[in-house]
């Protein structure tokens, strides 16, 4: 037995436009509503805020909004100038030179480091400007190398010193070491490759170097 | 000797050498990345161990990757913020090492519970947490 109430309902439902996007009432704060001003008082006073108005949104009665007055802060401004330095920790260093990865008969600098394949390689477009000796590792170092980085602190620097391999100032002991021949040579500041200058061209095919004999070029 | 190039007259002033060329040979990588020269199961200064471990000596084998070390990583994703321990690599019976590799990380660090899994079909066990220090040990007593 239907009541009225259904009877009613059904009715509707046979009347009603079928369910579609045009006819649904949106969910609960779907929509965000307007601020509003919720009360009317007749002010009789003039300026702004004294009129029916709804101010902006952190308008301060007339001073520069804070959220305005700094246009740009800039902290990021010298990211792009300042160098990076890929990490080097003293364990990945000494297990390179034990898994035969890096000679230690020549110099290590930037360029073997790269080239061991287990390091990445310096990009300088990225502002990379080198390698940075890490601590980790400091009492298990053990090799004697000439190594040349750009970065170190002074217990890293301790704790290679003390394996043998050579640091700025001159040991007292260091003319008698076999390994002399090899820890004396340094590079000019300039230069990145051991034993070759700048300008020379290098014929991989020939194996030949040639160097440019104009007086220009030499002074450049 | 000039090489295999030809110089037109105006460019030709310039004088060839192969005297530094060993400085040249010192830039190249090397083509093949070296065997390291150690005994089984010796350890090298920097903690590495040279592998002792025979195929049959358990069911599961953990390999190494061509430079000689454990394909075992720290992965972390700073979407989700999970740090997680993998170990690669693994042939044979991956469930036998996930569950001693569980039972040997349940004494140290007293946690009732390890989220170890085990990826059978990659040879992966992935584990929630920094725990590679602790797998490494594993790994080294077992001897891969």
């Amino acid at each position: 037995m239907s009541s009225s109430g259904t009877r009613r309902a059904f009715d509707l439902l046979s009347k009603l436009p079928r369910v579609a996007l045009d006819n649904v009432k949106n969910n609960p704060d779907a929509k965000t509503k307007r601020r509003t001003k919720r009360k009317n008082h007749h002010n009789h006073k003039r300026g702004t805020g004294k009129r029916q108005r709804i101010l902006p949104l952190g308008y301060e009665m007339g001073n520069f909004p804070f959220h305005l007055r700094f246009r740009s802060q800039n902290w990021n401004e010298d990211v792009r100038i300042k160098l990076s330095y890929c990490p080097l920790p003293l364990k990945m260093l000494q297990q390179l030179i034990d898994l035969g990865r890096i000679r230690t008969d020549i110099p290590v600098d930037a360029c073997q480091l790269s080239q061991s394949g287990m390091l990445p390689e310096l990009c300088p477009m990225e502002k990379e400007g080198g390698y940075l000796l890490q601590d980790e590792g400091i009492d298990v170092f053990k090799a004697e190398v000439n190594l040349e980085v750009q970065w170190a602190t002074e217990p890293i620097i301790a704790a290679i010193e003390r394996t043998g391999s050579k640091y700025g100032y001159e040991l007292p002991d260091i003319k008698k070491s076999p390994k002399y021949n090899l820890l004396i040579q340094r590079k000019d500041p300039r230069q990145v490759f051991y034993g070759l200058q700048a300008g020379w061209v290098v014929s991989l095919k020939d194996k030949l170097i040639l160097k440019p004999k104009d007086k220009d070029y030499r002074n450049f | 000797m000039k090489g295999s190039y030809e110089f037109p007259e105006s460019n030709a002033n310039f004088e060839t050498s192969t005297a530094e060329w060993e400085f040249v040979e010192r830039l190249y990588p090397m083509k093949y990345i070296p065997k390291p020269n150690f005994e089984p199961g010796e350890i090298a200064p920097s903690g590495w161990r040279a592998p002792k471990a025979k195929k049959d000596d358990y069911p599961y084998f953990v390999t190494r990757d061509r430079s000689h070390m454990f394909r075992l990583y720290r992965d972390f994703d700073p979407i989700t913020q999970i740090l997680k321990t993998k170990l690669k690599g693994i042939e044979g019976d991956v469930f036998a090492l996930g569950e001693e590799l569980k039972k040997y990380l349940l004494l140290p660090s007293g946690k009732r519970m390890i989220d170890l899994r085990v990826y059978e079909p990659f040879g992966i066990i992935i584990i929630r947490g920094d725990l590679k220090m602790l797998v490494l040990d594993f790994l080294h007593e077992k001897g891969f």
